[in-house]
């Protein structure tokens, strides 16, 4: 549900790029942009001396939408804020084509320190007013600064324990997994004193294949569906939550409520609340577990953890 | 003490902040305190001067109005980048390790037993005792200007409430609205809060940015301005120079304080007479 307007507004979506990022003019591998999690974090920033990222954007409108409607004196602003650092920078593109504007948006070192978020606006004159918002960025950018992240970051992250010989996890000692999770990431904890457990999920023969595959697939369901309701829980308001949270939720709630925008699920989950729909939540844990490449990837990750006590 | 400003965690900040500590019925443990903070190498005696003298120039019954002083003379004297003012560690120390006195002097509440709220020792920059000061400085100076950041701190409704608005990020906005303020168009709190509700609703439809835009701003300036601190007095009785990073534009200036003056008159609390 787009916010009611007392003016005509975009009803398509305006979507951003960024298609490179540099580091003190030395362009950054293409690597540090993540176009699924809208995330670019550029490397290496150990270094402590450099002293501004410009990001290369480039934002599209849908065009027939744009040249049938009332607008006139289109513009976009691109902008980077902060809120932990009260940084805020708007910077006007350029339109190439109608409904396309490219540009370049600064990040300076001294203004920032974790995470910038990157976005914009599209304004117009609309019935004589000029300066109305019609349209902002869909899917807003994050640029994160914080030491020790990287880019298509596995923000679920997997370990055994012994859950019989470990405090934490007493209350469910006989379970074979469990998830924690903390702002930062989400654990999924396997129980190593599970009979079974780790032979069949590290087991390499072709064999097992099936079994392996059917009960990892039933870990990520479990898995799927508690970060959901979690994620949930840290919704304030009608803001997106930060982090892991966020993107387990639009990953998700299209698979939920079908026919809304995500902005509009987010709305329904915040008013409705999650007590009717856990069947559909189910349904698309189901969803993510299955598809191939995340299947596949949990199954990769779950190999490829280490011994316990790293 | 230590001769230089430390830096606390939150964490560590939560522990001393007892009850008997808020009511300051017990004492900070300042050596505890100091051990626990790394250390930085920003002098701490200059800082410390700056809060006695705040006491001196000011009564008990007059402590606001210390904060329209303290604002720049603080924000002059620290020369922070705004990502170092984003730590609370520094903030944390100032009130809990460096000038605990300060906090309780300015804002020990009238109840009974009467206590200062925590979050005036650790908490978000709009609330606690420094933070806010600095924050108001930097978001309410033009260039090197502080004559705006005197009229904001002499506000407190404009330090409780439009201080914490996302809107005054831009510029030409909290320039606007202190211009306001300062040509007397809006005097009392409620005429502060009405206009800034007037203006943030708005917002949510008109690009401030887009009708006034703003110069980027000179960041290597703001360097130079960090790195002058050791030759320089900041003085105490006339308003000190702040970084010559670039005003925000007077065009853009005056066009959004035309439209909010405007949006004012169209609200009730417009159209009273000033009292």
């Amino acid at each position: 549900m787009k916010r009611i307007m007392p003016y005509p507004v975009l009803t398509g979506e305006v979507t951003m790029t960024i298609r490179e990022a540099r580091l003190d003019d030395v362009q950054l591998p293409y690597s540090v942009i993540s176009e699924q999690d809208r995330t670019v974090v550029p490397r290496p920033l150990e270094r402590d001396d450099w002293e501004v990222i410009r990001l290369g954007v480039q934002v599209r409108a849908q065009r027939y939408e744009l040249d049938a409607g009332p607008w006139l004196s289109l513009s976009f602003l691109a902008t980077a804020s902060e809120r932990r650092t009260n940084a805020h920078s708007a910077v006007k593109l350029m339109m190439g084509q109608p409904g396309e504007w490219t540009g370049e948006v600064e990040i300076h070192r001294d203004d920032h320190v974790g995470r910038v978020q990157v976005s914009g606006q599209l304004v117009a004159t609309v019935d004589g007013v000029p300066g109305r918002v019609i349209a902002t960025v869909n899917r807003p950018w994050t640029v994160d600064l914080r030491p020790g992240t990287t880019a298509h970051r596995e923000s679920i992250d997997t370990q055994w324990a012994n859950f019989a010989e470990d405090s934490r996890f007493s209350w469910c000692k006989t379970d074979p997994w469990t998830v924690t999770t903390t702002d930062e990431t989400a654990t999924l904890v396997l129980n190593s004193g599970f009979d079974g457990l780790r032979a069949v999920l590290e087991s390499p023969t072709a064999a097992d294949r099936a079994t392996r595959e059917a009960l990892a697939a039933q870990i990520a369901v479990d898995l799927w569906s508690t970060l959901f309701n979690e994620a949930v829980y840290h919704v304030e308001g009608h803001d997106w939550p930060e982090g892991w949270r966020g993107q387990v939720l639009r990953r998700m709630l299209p698979d939920i409520f079908p026919d809304y925008s995500p902005d509009d699920a987010l709305h329904e989950i915040v008013n409705g609340g999650t007590g009717a729909i856990q069947a559909r939540v189910l349904h698309a844990a189901a969803k993510q577990a299955r598809m191939p490449r995340s299947l596949g990837g949990f199954i990769r990750s779950l190999r490829k953890v280490g011994p316990e006590d790293e | 003490m230590n001769a230089t400003l430390g830096s606390l965690p939150d964490a560590a900040a939560a522990k001393f902040l007892t009850t008997g500590v808020l009511e300051n019925s017990e004492p900070l443990p300042r050596a505890a305190i100091d051990k626990i903070s790394e250390t930085t190498q920003r002098e701490a005696e200059p800082v410390r001067q700056l809060f006695d003298e705040a006491m001196k120039r000011h009564t008990p019954a007059e402590r606001t109005s210390a904060d329209a002083w303290l604002a720049p003379v603080l924000h002059a004297t620290l020369r922070l980048t705004r990502r170092e003012a984003s730590d609370p560690g520094l903030w944390n120390y100032l009130a809990i390790g460096l000038a605990p006195e300060y906090v309780y002097w300015r804002h020990m509440s009238r109840g009974n037993p009467p206590t200062v709220s925590r979050t005036r020792f650790s908490g978000p920059f709009y609330s606690q005792a420094f933070a806010r000061l600095w924050w108001a400085a930097e978001l309410f100076r033009d260039g090197p200007d502080y004559g705006p950041v005197a009229v904001a701190c002499a506000n407190q409704d404009v330090m409780n409430t439009v201080l914490r608005l996302e809107m005054i990020l831009h510029r030409p906005t909290a320039q606007a609205i202190i211009r306001l303020l300062a040509t007397n168009v809006i005097r009392t709190g409620r005429q502060v809060n009405a206009l800034a509700g007037a203006v943030n609703t708005a917002g949510g439809t008109l690009s401030y940015e887009a009708l006034a835009p703003d110069a980027a701003r000179d960041g290597d300036a703001y360097r130079d301005w960090i790195e002058e601190l050791a030759g320089e007095l900041v003085p105490y009785d006339t308003l000190p120079s702040g970084p010559a990073d670039g005003r925000a534009r007077p065009a853009s200036v005056d066009v959004l304080s035309t439209l909010f003056k405007q949006l004012y008159t169209e609200i009730p609390a417009g159209r009273e007479t000033p009292d």
